[in-house]
């Protein structure tokens, strides 16, 4: 990382562009992911106006690819929301990270920044605010970030709806999400807790599956992030 | 097939507050509570347990069914696709080899 001249960071606009400068080298990840979503999104039966406003509503990938085999599938809208919430955790832990830089701004300020938080934008804010504690313009460097990663999300993922207008079934794209998640469950197995959170989490969830309103799917989860906490708490026991 | 009607519109606007207030809330509410340490660091295992629960009941089963045979072109195709995922890093490489693997064993097992 570059270090900034000081000068460069001290108005409004200048600490917005510096947040959107910093995302951009990972905007080559979220154009593909946001175009692959859309395009499950259609495969998933949606009709393009249905896709689009779910991408632009929930604004969060993984969510609502997870969400799509549960759409067609007919599952509870409750089980959708849990599963939705579960996966959307992490958000809670970026959102208790960054809470304290936060804490003077008005109500207004605060809620237009929860809205912002993504994997990214938490990323490169908290590398930046590590090398400056103390800057009072880091609420519109957050905001410069989570904004243009949400214009550009929101842009892929409509193409990739219109995209998937144009494909057949027959070429199974629907298979493309369950693909589109496996893919997500990699970067995050790099721990021994993480690894068996992810093992828990499936074997359980497919053994379950024969449950009714697919709530085999929430005990794996459940089981998958006790599994994880326990192989994290017995591993630091015995290091 | 088409999904839409009230159960859709629901759905998608369920979601669209849930995950509202998974990023919301603790920056709302900044300073008035905190997660306690352990509730934070099991936080951590939610996206690898949430995400594998969801995927692996959908390569296993087919029809109904746990198929684990050479048949089951989807167990496959996922588990290459989860070694490129590994190795390679790259999501794109990664669906788009899974989907190329299904494609040529629903070709071949025909």
């Amino acid at each position: 990382m570059t270090v900034r001249e000081d000068n460069e960071t001290d108005t409004p606009r200048s600490a917005l562009l510096a947040g959107a400068r910093s995302v951009a080298p990972f905007l080559a990840g979220t154009i593909p992911f946001g175009m692959v979503t859309g395009i499950a999104t259609k495969a998933a039966g949606l009709s393009a106006e249905a896709a689009i406003a779910m991408t632009l509503m929930v604004f969060a990938g993984t969510a609502q690819i997870s969400a799509l085999p549960l759409l067609t599938a007919g599952a509870p809208v409750l089980v959708i929301l849990l599963t939705a919430f579960i996966v959307n955790l992490r958000f809670v832990i970026y959102s208790a990270t960054v809470a304290p830089y936060f804490k003077h701004l008005p109500f207004r300020w605060r809620l237009l920044l929860g809205y912002f938080v993504t994997d990214t934008g938490f990323a490169m804010f908290m590398r930046r605010i590590q090398d400056k504690p103390d800057w009072a313009l880091r609420h519109w460097f957050f905001l410069g970030g989570g904004m243009i990663l949400a214009v550009v999300w929101c842009l892929s993922a409509v193409l990739g709806v219109l995209a998937g207008t144009q494909v057949p079934p027959a070429w199974r794209l629907e298979f493309a999400a369950t693909l589109g998640i496996l893919a997500l469950v990699a970067p995050v197995v790099r721990s021994r807790g993480e690894f068996a959170a992810a093992l828990v989490g499936g074997g359980v969830a497919l053994a379950a599956s024969p449950m009714p309103m697919k709530l085999g799917l929430v005990l794996g989860a459940v089981a998958g992030i006790v599994s994880g906490a326990l192989v994290d708490h017995f591993a630091k026991r015995h290091a | 097939m088409s999904i839409g009607g009230w159960y859709l519109w629901l759905v998608v606007a369920g979601m669209a507050l849930v995950t509202i207030v998974n990023r919301a809330t603790l920056i709302v509410f900044a300073g008035r509570f905190n997660l306690p340490p352990i509730v934070q660091n099991s936080l951590r295992y939610a996206p690898a347990a949430a995400l594998a629960a969801i995927a692996v009941p959908e390569l296993f089963i087919t029809n109904g069914a746990i198929d684990v045979s050479i048949h089951n072109a989807k167990l496959i195709a996922g588990m290459v696709s989860f070694g490129v995922a590994l190795v390679w890093r790259s999501t794109i490489l990664a669906i788009v080899g899974g989907m190329l693997v299904l494609h040529a064993l629903e070709w071949l097992l025909k």
